[in-house]
């Protein structure tokens, strides 16, 4: 076991992730988008709807969500329906599907480059689609992976090296939302490689830290972005001036700080 | 009113108040499995076949291989494919074009399941025919014939009996084309086709625990299924390693807690499963 002070190939230590951006309402077409970026992995989202759906998937009682994944190269499309459908499951347990019966949210998202996390990338950028698309939410759905390797250590944030590399890779999401006790609770994981149960146990715990640490620069995100939109409304040039100016320079934040 | 119309009308209902008796629909208590049973040699036609069953769940598992081109990166191993698919009468959804998210989920996690397991070793060089020109390519199809729910669970033991019973054919390599010996249909005097088994390393074993409210529901049925709309699946092997741990979104959330029973229960299950696959693999060898 390596001791806890050894640093990663890229400088980090084992509990630090990457620095994120978030631009929000990238692509003006769709009625919700955004794009996320970890470093090298870059994911654009877009959400349309509700909207109508093929009659034969409408369901009576609530909405139904699509989900459509374009990866960059290395991923086979097994993979990437595979890909999908967890990233689909995600979002279903995210907003709140009887608010639009018989309708249908069509979700997108096109990976641009992978550097490891991919996956997360794709829920992280949803997730601020889906504000962006003033879809009701039970919470924000964030996700984020936590590679094992070959010495035990678990590292967050894996990069597509230590993805590689790694024994074993574990991926999950979770809900923030108001919760009466603290405890730990995930919608939706998946894994590959071999692992102990504590291994286990303790990559998720790991993950789910990681994930509230992510949500608080979505908050922080989200609340600069609506103070933005009111300087807008008055009109005034310098406001205008302001909002153009922090549209050209993406939000950043996590910037190399240890999680938690 | 008859009880079964009580439960095709108010299925929450219903099922709460069996719930409530410490039972299920079935007369199975919460953390029981149905009973498993698997059959080889079912399709005479494949390299190697097996019929599995999980209480009413049925999966066909059919091995065919082709020789191709390895992988100009990995010039000593051949592929492994493994395609899981639902017969149209499988299921009331199974129609292509209707939602689809039940099934690709039991797909995903049925294939993810044999590829970390690394059944066939950590490299797939035992499929090597000849370096960097011929391998094979190993393909696993799985039909879910009847899906009571648990069809990953289903499909993984079809693999796994199917992939034990598998063999290869002999092929010689002359002059740079590699060719049968004989018709490959040739039989040894024990009654076994000609050629080499495959050597199956480990042994993955597949249990779904779905959770409804407070309870968890140890390999559900359909019914319990679609009430619960979360599952979780876990994937052991005979190291007791985790080879997978699968949930596929859903309304409830999983806690720490539920997840370590949901382990437990897959330990639990082990032995017993592992055992049906070795029975049922061993009595032609």
């Amino acid at each position: 076991m390596a001791p806890a002070t050894a640093l990663r190939g890229d400088g980090r230590s084992s509990e630090m992730l990457r620095r994120q951006r978030l631009h929000r309402h990238y692509v003006a077409g769709a009625h919700g988008s955004a794009e996320y970026a970890i470093d090298g992995t870059i994911v654009v989202a877009t959400v349309h709807g509700p909207q109508k759906v093929k009659p034969w998937r409408e369901e009576v009682e609530r909405g139904i969500v699509e989900f459509e994944l374009t990866s960059a190269s290395g991923m086979t499309r097994e993979e990437e329906r595979a890909c999908e459908a967890r990233v689909r499951g995600a979002i279903e347990a995210t907003v709140v599907r009887y608010d639009f019966p018989r309708l249908g949210l069509r979700a997108t998202a096109r990976i641009v480059s992978d550097d490891g996390n991919a996956e997360a990338a794709c829920v992280n950028a949803l997730c601020c689609a889906l504000i962006d698309a003033d879809v009701a939410m039970h919470g924000l759905i964030c996700a984020n992976a936590c590679a094992i390797l070959s010495d035990g250590t678990k590292v967050i944030d894996p990069t597509k090296r230590e993805e590689n590399e790694a024994r074993a890779v574990v991926r999950a999401c979770a809900l923030s939302k108001y919760r009466e006790k603290e405890e730990i609770a995930i919608v939706g994981c998946s894994t590959t490689g071999a692992l102990t149960e504590e291994e286990y146990l303790e990559s998720i715990a790991f993950i789910v830290d990681a994930t509230a640490s992510v949500v608080n620069f979505q908050k922080k995100s989200i609340a600069r972005f609506e103070l933005e939109g009111k300087f807008q409304e008055d009109g005034t040039k310098e406001a205008k001036r302001a909002k153009t100016a922090s549209e050209d320079t993406p939000m950043e934040g996590m910037e190399n700080k240890p999680i938690g | 009113m008859e009880s079964a119309a009580y439960a095709r009308l108010y299925p929450r209902e219903a099922c709460e108040k069996t719930l409530a008796s410490g039972a299920r629909g079935d007369g199975r208590p919460l953390g029981r499995a149905r009973a498993r049973t698997c059959a080889t040699g079912v399709a005479s036609g494949a390299l190697g076949s097996a019929l599995a069953k999980h209480g009413a769940t049925t999966a066909c598992a059919g091995v065919t291989a082709t020789i191709a081109t390895p992988d100009a990166t990995r010039p000593e191993e051949g592929f492994l494919e493994i395609a899981v698919d639902h017969a149209p009468q499988a299921s009331e959804d199974a129609r292509d074009g209707r939602t689809r998210g039940r099934r690709e989920a039991a797909a995903a996690a049925c294939a993810s399941a044999v590829a970390n397991a690394a059944v066939l070793g950590k490299d797939l060089k035992q499929l090597c025919v000849e370096r960097g020109t011929f391998a094979w390519r190993v393909r696993v199809d799985v039909i879910v014939l009847c899906d009571d729910g648990g069809a990953a669970d289903c499909a993984v033991t079809a693999v796994m009996a199917a992939l034990r019973d598998c063999v290869l054919p002999e092929v010689a390599v002359t002059r740079g084309k590699v060719a049968l010996e004989g018709d490959g249909t040739a039989m040894n005097g024990d009654g076994v086709r000609k050629g080499t088994r495959l050597d199956v390393q480990t042994m993955p074993v597949c249990l779904t625990t779905a959770l409804y409210r407070e309870h968890l529901l140890v390999d559900p049925t359909r019914e319990e299924e679609a009430l619960s709309e979360c599952e979780v699946s876990v994937v052991l092997t005979e190291d007791g390693l985790l080879r997978g741990v699968f949930k596929p979104g859903g309304e409830v959330e999983a806690t720490e807690d539920t997840l370590m029973k949901c382990i437990a229960a897959a330990k639990l299950h082990y032995a017993a499963s592992a055992k049906v696959v070795l029975e049922a693999t061993e009595d032609e060898e």
